[in-house]
């Protein structure tokens, strides 16, 4: 007797076989899903088996995208803070899966406007602020990245917040591979401050504004005005 | 040729056989499943992997059956016991032309050239569209995956779609049934990155296939005989027994160097919101064109 259990496979749509899985999860099963998905076992909780050429966190923005749910939506949000605050230790640790797993949830947040996310994903950037070394240092860009993201989404997010994040992005400055998007977020957190940083770290100063753009601290036409249109 | 008759060689022990046949009849009575042994069994008579690796990876997938429940998982235990022995197993080959391509969500290849996420995708695309993001942002940046310490592989394809201007359509020959919406980016490289590395480019695989835990077996491996060779997509355009799509290949991810991002071109297609279309394992395992 060979043991294997056949499993017809749904014949829907992943989009909809996500949603479907997930709109029967409170938000702590839906943040188990995530994890679980991320770690390993991409079917859990029902969810679409992996193509390919599939990033394992995709399923989840497509479902906020096009799932056209509401509340699995919510769920996805208050799952990424959890999944930060109660991964946020392994920023230290020897598992590089699981570190990898801890960057695609920042990338997440961020991805799906997870606002309150912020204060872990700032507790993580100050843990890892120092990282500046092959994996670890593409980790801390991945956290960095994510941070910009939200802060550019909300302009700032609060005074603590801000001081917070100013303080990690200074340090930040130090690392080579990350000065560009250290001067991101502190040029977007203090537009006026720019001349000030700039003659602190020399850097391309389109690219700089590509970045401010696309975090959403500077208005494309203001970088249109610029920097004229190249091709 | 069947997997049942490939068995059938000395190198095989009459356990080994016995395991495999057992594993092999596990496939057996779901469409989908079914849709896998095809491509097993076109890796028994094609060539793209060399015989005594692909020997090796029978026998192990002997030894694993039956420790994994499930007969996908046996086979992924296989490559995980040993995966870089079963990281990239086809045999070389030479394409035609000077240029690969790389399809991605233009969301992933934000975050990845730039760091940032949570962008705006209409913005992202007009940077792009105005050369103010090119390749040069992904020099110093390993292109293609890795997590963990452990490399994926890359899948590119051929020229097919280099005039297609709609990711609809793009998302459809490539098979790409789990994207239900967004921007698809191209990305075209010179093959020369590849053999400056003295990097092969290689046909897709079975082992390749399920190195990452990919169940979602909507991928086909060349019906003809020979090889090694291009690899298909699963055209989906027209839903139900799928079409042949358009060649792929893989290779290993690599850090793309200093002045190399020049040669990297970068073009996003029309964005879309439609999911993919239904498609019917039963009917494409029957489809003599597939």
């Amino acid at each position: 007797m060979a043991g294997v259990v056949l499993v017809e496979p749904p014949v829907e749509p992943p989009l909809s076989q996500a949603v479907r899985a997930l709109a029967n999860l409170d938000s702590a099963s839906v943040a188990e899903a995530v994890w679980i998905r991320l770690m390993g076992d991409a079917e859990a909780f029902g969810l679409p088996a992996l193509h390919p050429q599939e990033e394992r966190v995709a399923i989840f923005v497509q479902v906020y995208e096009y799932g056209d749910n509401g509340q699995v939506n919510r769920n996805l949000r208050q799952a990424c803070v959890s999944l930060l605050d109660q991964h946020k230790e392994t920023v230290y640790g020897e598992d590089l899966s699981q570190r990898w797993a801890l960057g695609e949830v920042c990338y997440l947040s961020a991805r799906i406007q997870s606002l309150n996310a912020l204060k872990p994903l700032l507790e993580i950037a100050f843990l890892s602020r120092h990282f500046n070394t092959g994996e670890r240092e593409s980790f801390l860009r991945r956290v960095l990245g994510s941070l910009i993201g939200i802060l550019g989404s909300v302009r700032g997010g609060g005074p603590g917040n801000v001081e917070q994040a100013t303080r990690i992005f200074e340090e930040c400055l130090e690392l080579e591979n990350c000065r560009l998007l250290a001067l991101t977020g502190l040029i977007g957190l203090w537009p006026e401050r720019r001349s000030e940083y700039l003659g602190r770290v020399p850097i391309n100063e389109e690219d700089l504004d590509v970045n401010l753009t696309l975090a959403g601290f500077l208005p494309l036409e203001t970088l249109e005005a610029r920097w004229p249109k190249v091709r | 040729m069947s997997l049942l008759t490939y068995i059938n060689k000395p190198v095989f022990t009459s356990a080994v056989q016995q395991q495999l046949r057992k594993w092999y009849g596990d496939l057996q009575g779901v469409h989908w499943w079914e849709f896998v042994r095809q491509n097993i069994d076109r890796e028994c008579f094609r060539t793209d992997i060399d015989p005594t690796l692909w020997d090796q990876f029978l026998m192990d997938v002997a030894a694993q059956y039956p420790k994994s429940r499930h007969a996908l998982n046996v086979m992924k235990a296989a490559v995980d016991a040993k995966s870089t022995t079963y990281f990239l197993p086809g045999r070389q080959f030479a394409p035609s032309a000077p240029q690969l391509y790389r399809y991605m969500l233009l969301d992933q290849f934000i975050t990845y050239s730039t760091d940032i996420s949570g962008v705006d995708m209409p913005t992202a695309k007009k940077m792009i569209d105005d050369g103010r993001i090119t390749g040069t942002r992904m020099e110093g940046r390993v292109f293609g995956k890795q997590i963990g310490g452990r490399n994926y592989a890359v899948w590119c394809a051929d020229d097919s779609l280099a005039s297609e201007t709609q990711g609809e359509k793009a998302r459809d020959r490539l098979g790409l049934k789990h994207i239900a919406g967004g921007y698809i980016l191209e990305i075209e490289y010179p093959l020369n990155l590849l053999r400056a590395r003295n990097m092969k480019i290689c046909p897709p695989t079975v082992p390749d296939v399920v190195a990452e835990g990919a169940d979602n077996w909507i991928w086909v491996k060349n019906r003809k005989a020979g090889g090694p060779g291009w690899g298909y997509t699963v055209d989906m355009t027209g839903g139900g027994a799928g079409a042949e799509g358009i060649p792929e290949a893989l290779h290993a991810p690599f850090t793309v160097g200093a002045g190399e991002g020049a040669g990297i071109r970068l073009r996003v297609l029309d964005p879309f919101s439609k999911t993919a279309p239904q498609m019917d394992h039963g009917q494409m395992v029957t489809n003599a064109g597939l």
